[in-house]
């Protein structure tokens, strides 16, 4: 392999790895954190892109500024799919996942009836190529990789820094023993949700301009973020971070040396040896049931 | 996860008869039906209706020995291809493949289960969930054997294209496979599963092993999720992997859900309200998913207990009772 | 959970709307009324793909307006006119049987059209065991798609390999300078069967292929390390026989990035303007063969059509034209066979010359690439954007073979 091919494996290695971190963010939060499978993460992901596309490309305004009008319209969803749609199903994974599918399922519908065009994105938030020798990235790659970055210590310091990230962790890891600290599990849950949903809307409109918007732009979203969550390991936030790195990696180089599916077929393989060794993940905590 | 142990409030107190004719009924019903009406496209979606039957209870059957399989839909995969496979490039008679690719779903099955069955539950239904989108990617980079991407194409037919013979086939192979699974579920070996679901420690303090219980009740609903996916693919000449990813496992749950997880009916029920209401709606095209994820929404919203609940429900509702606590969730956490 | 009051409403409410959607779907299927002529559609209305199949739904039902409006057709006298009975196949496999099965047994079509894309193969079981002649929207080669085992199928739209041919003359005529191409494409089912074909069709036009071809996944998001081995290929120009604009915006994009800056000729019918909004500022030097409304050659038929289409969807929906293809040329071949008869028609489709197809006129081929002389070849027309991105006319390659 050569060098240029080598250097830039890495690079897609750094950007795949900051990509997938951004969309599990949230995920994460939720799943990792507070034990809520949050199925339809892959549909507000969508939404943030779309909306953001109709601040900015059809209304004008400028593009940065409907990133930031993107996440406040969409973190209100936040305690609307707290009240509605984990509320009443705390705890009870097969329906919480069927209410999510069955909402994922009712708006990708409604996005595919109300579109006929067949090609949307988001323009790029940062043009031109950054060049330093054998290495070449768009300027665009590199401020999402930033933002990722960024996001990511955000979120780790929320968690592990904050009283407000320690109860979440408290409540997902035994709920009774909050409910007796005192801690208010549905006002906690909603600010759960309204991060998520935040950190959703900031991945979709980033990656609606790297890779176009489409009305199931958000499938692949809960396979991947699953696939980082586990095997960072639930519980822990810097498990995501080393798993990313990790999937970044297979994704990046897998193709070069092996062609089409059977690359996809062996990353996923490779995640479920690891999985069989290690069911915790990397630094996973032991799940209650 | 989910625990759907103890059907036995359901059963009737009274008769046992009631529910032996009621089954009866059905079946000769179905039997009758294909007399009664000249609509080939019927009699379809009643045959794809059987098969998913057979793969919802399979599912089911798993899911009460504690595992959640959320890779299920694979198994009918690799019964479908491997049967597909054998009598397309082999040249075998279907009536060989199918119980041969049975057989090879049934073995991946076991030995997938061993590893697997150590996990705990969540672990194991995320494991589970990965290894269906392996299956799934390892048939799409099967290239020319597989047919990859575009589906595998030239599959021998079981028995011709007329539609009734395949009508009273699968009749009778569904009906006898849920009696096969039925019994499972009501003699020792399902309230060994339902033991093992419901806590490790006892059961094994007990002296049950609790890993071979496991995998064995993987192997059992892999049977016959292999027989409905290989049946399947001489039934429908074509097959993709879409029809076998994480989505048509969701499908199963939903199928449960929907009929009531905690009862052998539930599957049944629900697989036939979920696959006929989209054929019935079929007239509004580009609007059928909204009937679907209508249904399940109402039901999960305000079925805790699934169709099987509703004539407690409405009983519930005449007497004047009120619920107690939500009605009876199936699963406690 | 609610008081019993707030249940008994919200079932009310259900019951009201369950009866309402049941009520409606099974009166909107209903049976057509006499002298018109069922032909059934193949379409994704729901799943993954049904972006493209609700463009395709609305091309279909123009095209037949567009038969319909001029009178329909003459059989032996009697005038018929199309009437469309679109059912949707899901996106999968499975559906498309499901599909063709509602079709034939329960709308009871006397003709076929669809599926377009890659799903030829799944409709073809059926509709050879019930010789319902298929008219099939694309081709993409796989084995049971169209070949000597299936006699009522019948190809209206050029195909991979028809789309491939074209292109080659284009490059030939406009790009003389290139020849080596690195090709890239989605590793669907296709590619063990068109490879050695175009392999051919290039070596015999003296381009040679560099390396292997490059394949990914079909799910692939990031295209990165696709954009990255193309870049390590040293070949004059990248060559894409099939494929959408999701994945030749990215790749393009990925591939201006490393600072690779040749040619991207792509056989598609995704047009430029799409690849330009999925690539950005890299959206440089690619050939597409997308029809451009108003261009100097564009038959009349498509600009009708164009006209048609976009007043009655969004203005700027992309053109796909492959099932609208198949449903604009299947009157024609009744008209010329005069006869509603699968016998009838497939033995007199051999003497058939001339058609007019929406693309300008074609005439009957196919019998090397397929091993059956039932594909329909027409002109391709092709677009391109130049090394500012600004998008041109390419003109219409007039002399497409499919052998």
């Amino acid at each position: 392999m050569t060098l240029t091919l080598t250097v830039g494996a890495i690079i897609n290695t750094l950007f795949l790895a900051s990509m997938y971190i951004l969309i599990a963010l949230g995920f994460a939060l939720l799943f990792s954190i507070m034990e809520i499978l949050h199925v339809a993460h892959g549909v507000i992901y969508m939404l943030g892109g779309y909306i953001c596309y109709s601040l900015s490309v059809t209304l004008g305004i400028n593009q940065w500024l409907s990133l930031v009008l993107t996440v406040a319209i969409v973190c209100c969803f936040g305690p609307v799919l707290e009240k509605f749609f984990f509320r009443p199903f705390f705890r009870d994974f097969d329906r919480t996942l069927l209410v999510g599918i069955g909402i994922s399922t009712i708006i990708e519908t409604t996005m595919v009836l109300s579109k006929s065009n067949e090609a949307q994105s988001l323009r790029a938030f940062a043009t031109g190529i950054l060049k330093m020798g054998p290495v070449s990235v768009s300027n665009e790659r590199l401020v999402t990789f930033l933002i990722g970055a960024l996001l990511l210590v955000a979120v780790i310091w929320l968690i592990h820094g904050t009283k407000i990230g320690l109860q979440m962790q408290a409540v997902g890891q035994d709920l009774e023993a909050s409910l007796l600290q005192g801690i208010n599990i549905h006002r906690i849950s909603a600010l759960a949700c309204v991060i998520a949903c935040g950190l959703a809307a900031v991945a979709g409109s980033l990656l609606g301009a790297y890779m176009g918007l489409g009305p199931f732009m958000g499938d692949f979203v809960f396979q991947k973020a699953l696939v980082l969550v586990v095997l960072g390991g639930i519980g822990s936030i810097g498990g995501i971070f080393l798993a990313g790195l990790v999937v970044g990696g297979i994704d990046a180089f897998l193709p070069l040396f092996i062609s089409g599916s059977a690359a996809s077929a062996l990353a996923i393989g490779i995640v479920i040896v690891v999985l069989l060794l290690r069911p915790r993940g990397f630094f996973g905590r032991e799940m209650g049931f | 996860m989910s625990d759907a142990v103890s059907s036995t409030r359901d059963e009737k107190r009274g008769s046992r008869f009631a529910p032996l004719a009621a089954v009866v009924l059905i079946v000769l019903l179905l039997a009758a039906i294909p007399l009664l009406t000249d609509s080939p496209y019927l009699l379809h979606v009643i045959n794809l209706t059987f098969l998913t039957i057979l793969a919802a209870v399979s599912f089911r059957t798993i899911i009460i020995s504690g595992q959640f399989p959320l890779g299920h839909a694979a198994f009918m995969g690799i019964g479908a291809y491997s049967s597909g496979m054998m009598a397309k490039w082999l040249g075998w008679s279907p009536w060989i493949t199918i119980p041969l690719g049975t057989l090879v779903a049934t073995c991946v099955g076991i030995i997938i289960g061993y590893p697997f069955s150590r996990l705990r539950a969540v672990y194991y239904a995320m494991v589970s969930l990965f290894f269906g989108i392996a299956v799934v990617q390892i048939i799409n980079a099967g290239g020319v054997w597989s047919g990859g991407y575009s589906g595998l194409t030239g599959i021998p037919p079981l028995m011709g294209f007329s539609k009734t013979p395949y009508y009273y086939l699968f009749l009778i192979v569904t009906f006898v496979s849920l009696l096969v699974l039925y019994r499972f579920e009501t003699c020792r070996v399902g309230t060994t599963w339902k033991a093992v679901a419901q806590s490790y420690l006892i059961a094994s303090s007990v002296g049950v092993n609790e890993a071979f219980y496991r995998v064995y009740a993987l192997a059992v609903g892999c049977f016959f999720a292999g027989l409905s996916g290989a049946l399947y693919a001489h039934y429908n000449f074509t097959i993709g992997t879409s029809s076998f990813d994480f989505v048509a496992t969701m499908m199963f749950l939903m199928y449960g859900v929907v009929g009531g997880m905690f009862s052998f009916v539930g599957p049944i029920l629900g697989t036939a309200l979920l696959v006929l209401a989209p054929e019935v709606a079929r007239g509004l095209k580009q609007y059928v998913p909204y009937i679907s994820a209508g249904i399940l929404l109402i039901v999960v919203y305000g079925m805790p207990q699934g169709l099987i609940g509703l004539p407690g429900m409405i009983k519930r509702l005449f007497t004047g009772h009120r619920k107690d606590g939500a009605g009876r969730a199936y699963h406690a956490s | 959970m609610q008081s019993k009051r707030r249940l008994h409403s919200f079932w009310f409410a259900v019951a009201v709307v369950a009866v309402a959607f049941f009520v409606f779907g099974s009166v909107a299927s209903q049976a057509a009324e006499p002298k018109k002529i069922r032909v059934g559609l193949l379409v994704g209305l729901t799943g993954w793909f049904s972006v493209p199949g609700n463009i395709e739904l609305a091309e279909c039902r123009t095209a037949a307006e567009m038969v319909n409006d001029r009178g329909g057709i003459t059989i032996k006298g009697g005038k018929y006119m199309i009437e469309l009975v679109p059912e949707d196949m899901k996106s999968t496999n499975e559906g498309t049987t499901a599909a063709v099965n509602k079709l034939i047994y329960d709308d009871k079509v006397q003709f076929i059209v669809g599926p377009s894309a890659f799903w030829g193969p799944a409709s073809a079981p059926l509709c050879e065991a019930n010789k319902m002649i298929n008219v099939l929207g694309y081709c993409a080669n796989t084995p049971g798609e169209l070949d000597k085992n299936t006699p009522h199928r019948i190809l209206a739209e050029d195909g991979t390999m028809g789309h491939t041919y074209a292109l080659i003359k284009f490059i030939k005529k406009n790009h003389p300078d290139v020849k080596s191409v690195a090709i890239v494409n989605a590793d669907d089912g296709s590619i063990p069967y068109v490879k050695p074909l175009i392999a051919k069709a290039l070596q015999e036009n003296g381009i040679s292929v560099a390396g292997d071809w490059v394949l990914f996944a079909n799910e692939m998001v990031d295209f990165s390390p696709i954009a990255s081995k193309l870049a390590a290929l040293k070949a004059d120009a990248i060559f894409h026989p099939n494929g959408i604009d999701r994945h030749v915006g990215p790749i393009l994009k990925g591939l201006r990035e490393l600072g690779d800056n040749r040619w991207y000729f792509y056989a598609g019918v995704s047009p430029c303007s799409n690849i330009k909004t999925l690539a950005g500022a890299g959206a440089t030097k690619v050939v597409s063969l997308a029809p451009t409304p108003g261009a100097p050659g564009n038959p009349p038929q498509l600009e009708e059509f164009i006209k048609r289409y976009f007043a009655r969807s969004k203005q700027g929906a992309a053109l796909i034209i492959q099932n609208s293809s198949a449903t604009y040329v299947l009157p024609q071949i009744l008209q010329a066979a005069q006869s509603l008869d699968a016998n009838d028609i497939l033995k007199a489709l051999p003497r058939m010359s001339n058609f007019e197809t929406l693309w300008g006129p074609g005439h009957m081929g196919g019998e090397r690439t397929y091993g059956i002389k039932h594909a329909v070849v027409h002109p391709l027309p092709s677009q391109y954007l130049d090394d500012k991105g600004v998008q041109k006319f390419g003109g219409w390659i007039t002399d497409v073979e499919v052998p």
